[in-house]
């Protein structure tokens, strides 16, 4: 399954400019271009096709997509996404071992209203142990990603707040999104997941609750961690009294000291400001990458060259090293390309 | 008549299986409401049809009070006909004789049961006991109404001795599908085994009426219950995927019943399972399916239940569920064992245990005897099945801070109630469902 998924907030994306525009809209608000019909997606097409067994080759798969043959059940459109919107990518797979994916992405383009380009990047990865996992990070991704895209084309409507601030704010409102989801019948198990978001501009802003992570990727090898996971075993990381490699073997490496979810109150959003000095890309993950993958420069190794040529590829390849390393987890990683040019940096879109 | 009840359908199991594994278990839990909606006819005719069999053999007349309360327990059960009702009332003997009506069935009304009644006070002890060949004159007597509720009782007091037991083995397996039977042995002289395997067969009940005085209103409940199913001929069909095979299928409550061998094929990779009438209650099913495993993530449809009501056509599916595989190598998950799968495995190991020191006592081996029932004990206390406990306890003593056991002196009503309740299970408590 290799059709663009986006997760999109308020509908569909401008063909030409990127930017959100509502589903039943004609042109796009931004630069006016006239909308063709929605771009056709992988649920639409395959509605159509003949389908055929994964396991067995049978023709006989059923509406609540059992084969009829072997009695398997068919993947999910989920167990796959990609997301291309140039320059801003997504790539998220259910892994080998998990029978569901249980992470959410969203990325989304966004223009300033003085024409500065934003992207966004959001990455969700559900607490297995609580219920409905899929559903809490689906619901967390979109309403950062909303609040942030919001936020970015009319500054105005967050009283031209920092984007510190916006940050904080758009993770906050992605827990409240997640709470809602509790049902009285949930207990201790409400729907919960962690949350990395990142705002792309001139500068890298990041939000972020939990153990997904955010990575610079430097083209010319200043890689570096950009958040520190709510765990025991990453704040003595942090703190220079264990090495990342102690933590990694460490069995409360995954054990979340903070997450989204209606059991998590007084929510503290973690924000942190980078300013790119090269060319290089940002990146989200969950843990299913960085388990394999938690070193800024090993990360960069296997996402460079072609991460700023083609960060698709580059975020297919990230993927795929974590799949063939055992694929443990599901695996979510979100890249927004930065090019340095002339003294200025940006997202290029 | 009536309406259809509501049907619904709850699956219980743990439904991750450690990489590698085929071995799929659940207990399907089915149950029926009274009716709110649609006014669906019971049995596809409407009709209902009720025979009462009763054993006239020359035993029935030591002690005194057996034929007597055979009479008196058959007119309770008349008066609780409802008008309308087809039924007729046979004499068994070394053979089986119209008792009333003189051939096929009447209409209840209050002339033909009080006609009824007088026939019955005519009976009289003389003669064997053939209940293959009272099945079958039963099944003359249905076979004019197969569209409607049929149903019999049958009474007994002795051993099958006026035929062989092949003859009644090919009589239940005529008769079987046809009606359903529950059979109730008076005194401590019948069969367990036998009067059970009758009642297996046409999907109804077994017990003992050790107090002929009792039989009235045990009687009045049967009939009572008869006429309240709902729904006739009801099945549970199960598909299962190719290269799967089911190693067992089981009523698990309100009885144990091994319903394993009485697939029909109905479909590619479907069968059938009768499961009788059903009126306003609920039933448990285990059901165990040994699958091709697949790869860890992979989930798989390890069988797919559905309740069918016969209508002449396919049937028409009242409920369904699925029973899942999904494989994990997390083990935390793959080792949780279903609350109600584990119950039932305890009830079900329960009944073996008392049937193997069944046969050792009939064998004459006590010391084996002794040990199967003090396991059963134990078993009994555990799966919270006090009165099988209470009843095993008249047959052994156990020493509750040492643990030794010693047999005590075995009556044989004692033996015969143990054997029947251990196929009656106990529904898990509530609070611990899992």
């Amino acid at each position: 399954m290799d059709q663009g998924t986006v997760i999109a907030p308020e509908g569909e994306v401008c063909p030409t400019c990127h930017a959100w525009v509502a589903p039943s809209a004609n042109y796009c608000e931004e630069c006016g271009t006239e909308l063709a019909a929605p771009a056709t997606g992988p649920a639409e097409t395959q509605e159509q096709a003949i389908r055929v067994c994964v396991q067995c080759g049978a023709v006989d798969i059923d509406t609540s997509d059992y084969c009829q043959e072997c009695g398997r059940r068919q993947p999910r459109e989920r167990d796959h996404l990609e997301a291309d919107l140039g320059g801003v990518v997504a790539v998220s797979d259910r892994g080998r071992h998990h029978h569901r994916n249980e992470d959410a992405m969203a990325v989304s383009h966004a223009a300033m209203p003085d024409g500065t380009p934003a992207a966004i990047i959001v990455v969700c990865d559900g607490v297995s142990s609580a219920n409905r996992p899929d559903e809490g990070s689906t619901a967390a991704a979109e309403a950062a990603a909303r609040y942030l895209s919001a936020a970015v084309r009319h500054p105005e409507s967050v009283n031209g707040a920092a984007p510190t601030e916006i940050m904080a704010e758009a993770v906050r409102e992605a827990g409240r999104a997640v709470a809602a989801l509790a049902l009285p019948e949930d207990g201790y198990a409400a729907p919960a997941c962690t949350i990395v978001a990142a705002l792309v501009t001139d500068q890298i802003v990041i939000g972020w609750i939990g153990d997904s992570r955010a990575y610079w990727i430097d083209e010319k090898g200043g890689s570096t961690r950009l958040t520190v996971d709510d765990t025991l075993t990453d704040w003595l990381v942090a703190d220079g009294r264990m090495t990342e490699p102690e933590a990694a073997l460490d069995p409360r490496s995954h054990a979340l000291a903070a997450w989204l979810g209606a059991d998590a109150s007084d929510l503290d959003p973690h924000v942190a400001v980078f300013t790119p000095p090269n060319t290089g890309l940002v990146l989200v993950c969950s843990d299913g990458l960085w388990n394999y993958l938690w070193d800024a420069t090993a990360l960069a190794r296997v996402a460079l060259p072609q991460a700023v040529s083609d960060p698709r590829a580059a975020a297919r390849t990230l993927v795929k090293f974590a799949l063939d390393a055992g694929g443990r987890d599901n695996i979510t990683v979100a890249l927004a390309s930065v090019t340095a040019t002339e003294g200025t940096v940006g997202n290029r879109i | 008549m009536t309406q259809l009840p509501d049907f619904s359908f709850e699956i219980f199991q743990n439904e991750y299986l450690p990489a590698g594994s085929r071995e799929v278990n659940a207990v399907v839990t089915i149950n029926a409401a009274e009716g709110t909606g649609t006014d669906t006819p019971v049995a596809p005719t409407g009709e209902a049809v009720e025979v009462i069999i009763v054993d006239c053999s020359g035993s029935m007349a030591y002690p005194r009070t057996k034929i007597a309360g055979a009479r008196q327990a058959t007119k309770a059960a008349l008066d609780t006909l409802r008008d309308g009702v087809r039924f007729a009332v046979i004499e068994g003997t070394g053979r089986a004789r119209m008792v009333y009506p003189e051939r096929g069935t009447s209409l209840a009304d209050q002339f033909t049961r009080r006609d009824a009644k007088r026939a019955v006070d005519r009976l009289e002890p003389n003669g064997g006991t053939a209940i293959g060949r009272w099945l079958r004159k039963a099944d003359e007597l249905f076979a004019a109404y197969p569209g409607a509720l049929r149903h019999a009782i049958l009474l007994t007091d002795g051993k099958d001795e006026s035929e062989t037991p092949q003859e009644l083995d090919d009589a239940i397996a005529a008769c079987a599908g046809h009606f359903t039977a529950d059979c109730r042995g008076v005194g401590h002289d019948w069969v367990v085994a036998e009067l059970r395997k009758v009642a297996s067969g046409l999907l109804g009940s077994v017990d003992i009426v050790a107090d002929p005085s009792g039989l009235e209103a045990d009687f009045r409940a049967m009939a009572q219950a008869a006429m309240g199913k709902a729904v006739a001929d009801v099945y549970l069909r199960l598909w299962a995927p190719a290269g799967a095979r089911v190693k067992y299928v089981k009523q698990v409550s309100p009885t144990l019943e091994d319903l394993t061998d009485r697939r029909v094929e109905s479909g590619k990779l479907t069968g059938d399972y009768p499961l009788g009438s059903w009126g306003s209650e609920s039933r448990d099913y285990h059901i165990c399916v040994e699958v091709e495993p697949g790869g860890v993530g992979d989930e798989k449809r390890a069988a797919w239940v559905k309740l069918v009501v016969a209508d002449g056509q396919g049937g028409t599916v009242l409920a369904d569920g699925n029973v899942r595989a999904i494989w994990t190598d997390d083990e935390q998950l793959s080792t949780k064992i279903n609350g109600r799968v584990a119950h039932y495995t305890g009830q079900a190991e329960l009944a073996d245990v008392i049937q193997e020191g069944l046969d050792a006592q009939r064998e004459g081996d006590e010391e084996t005897a002794t040990a199967k029932f003090a396991r059963a004990v134990k078993l009994a206390d555990e799966n919270g099945r006090e009165d099988t406990a209470k009843l095993l306890r008249k047959i052994v003593d156990v020493d509750p801070a040492t643990g030794v056991v010693r047999p005590k002196r075995v009556e044989k009503g004692d033996l015969i109630e143990i054997d029947l309740s251990s196929t009656k299970t106990t529904r898990q408590r509530k609070a611990d469902r899992g």
